[in-house]
């Protein structure tokens, strides 16, 4: 019969090398002994009670400097460690002790770390999920997004297929380069017709990733060929939301756009695509890219992989080399166009990273304010602790040892406070990623791992630090004659001294935070405040898209679009429907390049570019954009007739200054149209933003198998959806009718991630300005109550009260003055980083930088007010008599 | 002074060693102020005391003797130095002094 293993094996643990063999043996011993006496289960209970007591006793001794010196010394051998561990622990049970004496003092304490740690840690946690644990995916330092860069169309990251097939062949440092885009499928089941959201591919690509199937097999380059093309790979989740996991899936036929494809495999669950990951099926491109010779259509998104020790550096010089030899031999397609590299983990978070830097610097301020507060407490009650510090300095504790007493005190406050920080942070973190906006990305990702808890306790450790080293090298500085003798009588009628430092520096930050949640209300407000230019109410939009295996040609489309457009229009509730391939807030945007007729050809890539639509006769009246020149489109302008194009009045100003555009002659995608018509700009949704120059064409002179039909309402667009769903139907069972919304639920989508950053940002403002307030509270009643002896005085001798009052909220004035300077100057040290956060206002501006400071100020002010009022309601004889 | 002091719990394990004769290992110590004092005694603190004892020069001890009902393991035996004997023996003698002319005091009440 054995003792319990795990016991035995915790005492072996615990017990000093040289004790364990004869203890355990002993205990043993005696175990056989009372299994056979009184059964085996009280000997289990007997033994585990061993295990505790031994364990508890012999670890006491282990550290117990204080009676077990020598035994200490012989049964470890080192006796320094051992000794001032002991020595730590009993600082540190003392602590705990002086600690408990004061439990309101711990709550307070404690509950401002708690914040302060709980939301850094949080904020840490999905700083690290999102920004700095690499991507999912095998080797992420190798992936790479390609882009084909131009001057002209700055910020996108686009290639052509054609181009990427050179680079393939001409590239060293790849092993693998794939490219893919969206592509919108209609797949037909037997309930209907339902749009997908597809991808298209080269295999190249999931090679990238190195996606692996879950089913049957992912791409392989035959699959490009014509006729072996038509083969899908679903994604994991379409696999199991709409086929129901089912495992016979591979080989089965579905009809996307009215042609029949086969299923060859399904991506595993795990297979990451970024930036894609919406994507219910894909196919492969279906053209060979070899044959389709537009290079300058850069429609794609690129991922390469590095070849293994190839760096960023080497890939990006090698293509920049191809890409000049490229201009060189296509000039049409290619001049003017280069490449840039970007890390895929950039690519997917760069943009992310302002926003939540910004937040974790703002929880940072929040932390330090706490660390102000709580310092702010520690020095209050070290100065009523003065005479019992002098006392332990006489009889002979040296100030190294007190000042590690008062630390023992904060890191015990900084480690409570830390611990329900993270339960905090649990649950805050929960909260940050279901509210947070879509824009920021990985957010499943987002746990509370242990690096997060190992952020926590270096902070919880750190801030211990922070808020205990003043308070403990003030309460240390002691005049042992004065203290001694005086007690704390008079101790501390002194200036504000180190509490004046925490004041400046509690203000300084809080202003920052006010000032940079200011800022972004502003900036909100201002987004909500749109004026298109056009009445934004009563707007709804809707996509149509036609199958594109029921009619002849994109011209058969457009009558089924006009009719539809008719169809709406004369529904009672409806005041007027356009089409329009994009509108403000909605639809893709299309950019490119143009050419005037008349003019000297400028060299590529440096020539006139505007952003495009196609839209519908009555597109401009359903908006309400007024023509302000010439005509708008008739039902006349189709196919066959002159093509026409109306420009937008930035165009016309900035294209044709000082020339009448009408009559003028543009090319644009090989299309050379005249211009018949000037409209008024629509004002861009972000204010401050460029209007871009914008070229309009008659949908029927270039068709398309889709578009926005937007529908201008008397009533409620919501009690419009459905007859004009059902319009729709009765007109072409076989259209795709989706995403009903309304231009103001446009409008708040691209609000949702704004309004997140402003009122995240105010709440730490608000937490911020709170414990600020308390701050300044808390050092003001504290001198006022060191001067209730001199203000009964003063009132006794006939004082006025409110000069009393004055006198005090002065005295607390002067730090806080000095912490608006400081924090307005810093602000607009720091305007920097919010400027890519904030439209509509600029980061300096002038008012809010005022408004706040006041708002601050009055603030501080009623929090010197309140403690000076009441110290002023003592009875001036009770204040004497109490000394 | 100037000589180790004697805690009355290192006192009794230093007795019992002293009753057990020559050698004992922890299990009879233990044992044996259990049966004479009739208080059950924490075994943790015995051992405590004992290694207490030891660094005092007051015991010394050996390994010896690993048995199976021990799980194969060694005993530690220990026995009284002179420095221990002689510290009993004040002790003694000191209780002794304070005790005399007081017992039937004691007694009466």
């Amino acid at each position: 019969m054995k003792p319990p293993r795990v016991a035995a094996w915790l005492l072996s643990r615990t017990l000093p090398q040289r004790e364990a063999e004869w203890v355990l043996g002993d205990l043993e011993e005696v175990f056989r002994a009372r299994a056979v006496d009184s059964g085996r289960l009280p000997a289990r209970l007997w033994y585990w009670w061993q295990t505790v007591s031994f364990s508890a006793r012999f670890l006491r001794e282990r550290v117990d400097g204080r009676r077990g010196r020598r035994v200490a010394v012989s049964m470890y051998g080192h006796r320094s460690v051992h000794e001032s561990v002991g020595n730590l622990l009993r600082d540190l049970r003392y602590a705990a002790r002086i600690l408990l004496k004061a439990p309101g003092f711990i709550v307070a304490a404690a509950t401002t770390l708690a914040l302060g740690i709980g939301a850094n840690t949080a904020i840490f946690s999905v700083v690290n999920s999102v920004l700095l644990s690499p991507l999912p995916l095998t080797e992420p330092d190798r992936l790479v997004s390609l882009c084909e860069t131009n001057p002209a169309i700055a910020g996108f990251c686009i290639v052509s297929p054609t181009n990427v097939e050179d680079w393939k062949e001409q590239s060293r440092t790849f092993e693998a380069i794939g490219i893919a885009r969206d592509w919108p499928f209609i797949l037909k089941t037997d309930d209907g017709v339902v749009g997908m959201n597809g991808g298209i591919a080269t295999p190249g690509f999931f090679e990238v990733l190195q996606a692996a199937p879950e089913l049957g097999r992912l791409f392989v380059r035959s699959d490009l060929e014509p006729g072996n093309n038509r083969v899908i790979v679903l994604a994991h989740a379409t696999w199991q939301g709409r086929f129901g996991s089912d495992s016979t899936i591979v080989g089965r036929t579905l009809t996307l756009d009215d042609e029949i494809y086969s299923v060859i495999g399904v991506l595993a669950a795990d297979a990451l695509v970024p930036q894609m990951e919406h994507f219910q099926l894909w196919t492969p491109l279906h053209f060979h890219p070899r044959d389709e010779q537009n290079r300058n259509w850069r429609g794609f998104r690129a991922l390469g992989r590095l070849a293994p020790g190839a760096t960023l550096a080497e890939a990006g010089s090698e293509m920049t080399t191809i890409s000049g030899r490229l201009a060189a031999q296509f000039p049409e397609t290619n001049e003017g166009w280069g490449v840039r590299l970007v890390p895929l983990h950039e690519q997917v978070v760069g943009h992310a990273r302002p926003m939540l830097l910004l937040f974790l610097g703002a929880v940072g301020f929040v932390l330090l304010i706490g660390c102000a507060n709580v310092a702010n407490l520690l020095l209050a009650r070290s100065t009523g602790r003065r005479r019992e510090l002098a006392v332990r300095t006489a009889l002979g504790a040296n100030r190294a040892r007190l000042i590690r007493l008062l630390l023992g005190e904060s890191l015990l406050l900084s480690l409570l406070g830390g611990a329900a920080g993270v339960l905090l942070a649990l649950w805050a973190v929960k909260a940050f990623v279901a509210l947070a906006p879509g824009g920021i990305p990985r957010l499943d990702e987002v746990r509370v791992d242990s690096a997060v808890m190992m952020f926590a306790l270096l902070v919880s450790l750190g801030t211990s630090v922070l808020f205990g080293v003043l308070p403990a090298l003030q309460a240390t500085a002691l005049d042992l004659n004065r203290e001694l003798k005086e007690g704390d009588r008079s101790a501390s009628v002194r200036s504000l001294g180190a509490r004046g430092v925490l004041v400046v520096s509690e203000v300084a930050l809080a202003l920052m935070l006010l000032i940079g949640a200011g800022l972004l209300t502003q900036s909100f407000s201002s987004l909500l405040r749109w004026q298109p230019g056009f009445d934004r109410d009563n707007l709804l939009t809707v996509w149509l898209l036609a199958s594109s295996g029921k009619y002849q040609s994109a011209a058969e489309v457009q009558t089924v679009f006009r009719q539809a457009t008719d169809a709406v229009e004369s529904l009672p509730a409806v005041k007027a429907a356009g089409t329009t391939s994009a509108g403000p807030l909605f639809g893709g945007r299309e950019t490119d390049e143009f050419q005037i007729q008349g003019r000297a050809a400028p060299a590529l890539g440096a020539g006139p570019v505007a952003r495009w639509y196609d839209v519908g006769p009555s597109y401009f009246n359903t908006l309400g954009i007024p023509i302000v020149r010439g005509r708008g489109f008739t039902r006349n302008d189709v196919g066959g007739t002159l093509p026409v194009a109306i420009v937008n009045e930035s165009a016309a100003q900035r294209y044709w200054p000082g020339v009448d555009p009408l009559g003028q002659q543009l090319s644009l995608r090989g299309r050379t149209m005249t211009i018949v018509g000037v409209v008024a700009d629509v004002r861009p949704f972000r204010p401050g933003a460029a209007i871009d120059p914008e070229i309009y064409w008659p949908q029927a002179q270039g068709p398309r198998y889709a578009t926005f039909l937007v529908i201008r309402t008397q009533t409620e667009p919501a009690d419009v959806v459905r007859s004009v769903q059902t319009r729709l139907q009765q007109l072409d069972p076989d259209m795709q009718v989706s995403s009903f919304s309304t231009l103001n639920q446009h409008l708040d989508r691209q609000l949702v991630s704004p309004r997140f950053n402003m009122v995240l940002l105010a709440i730490f403002a608000g937490v911020a300005l709170v414990l600020a307030a308390v701050g300044i509270y808390g050092v003001i009643e504290y001198t006022v109550a060191q001067r209730t002896r001199e203000m009964g005085i003063r009132l006794a001798l006939g004082a006025q009260r409110w000069h009393i009052i004055r006198s005090v909220i002065v005295g607390g004035m002067r730090p806080v003055a000095l912490g608006v300077g400081l924090g307005l100057v810093s602000a607009f040290a720091l305007s920097r980083v919010l400027e890519t956060l904030i439209f509509g206002v600029s980061a300096t501006d002038l008012p809010t930088f005022l408004v706040v400071a006041l708002v601050l100020s009055a603030v501080a002010a009623l929090a010197c007010y309140v403690p000076a009022r009441r110290a002023t309601k003592v009875d001036a004889i009770v204040a004497l008599r109490e000394e | 002074m100037g000589r180790e002091s004697l805690g009355e719990f290192e006192q009794l394990v230093l007795l019992a060693i002293v009753r057990l004769g020559s050698e004992v290992y922890g299990v009879p110590v233990v044992a044996e102020i259990e049966a004479r004092t009739g208080r059950s005694v924490s075994r943790a603190a015995v051992y405590i005391a004992l290694r207490r004892l030891e660094s005092k020069g007051l015991v010394a001890s050996r390994m010896a003797d690993p048995t199976p009902e021990r799980g194969g393991r060694a005993k530690r035996l220990f026995r009284i130095e002179p420095a221990g004997v002689e510290l009993l023996r004040d002790n003694r003698q000191a209780l002794l002094s304070m005790w005399q002319d007081i017992e039937p005091v004691l007694e009466e009440r």
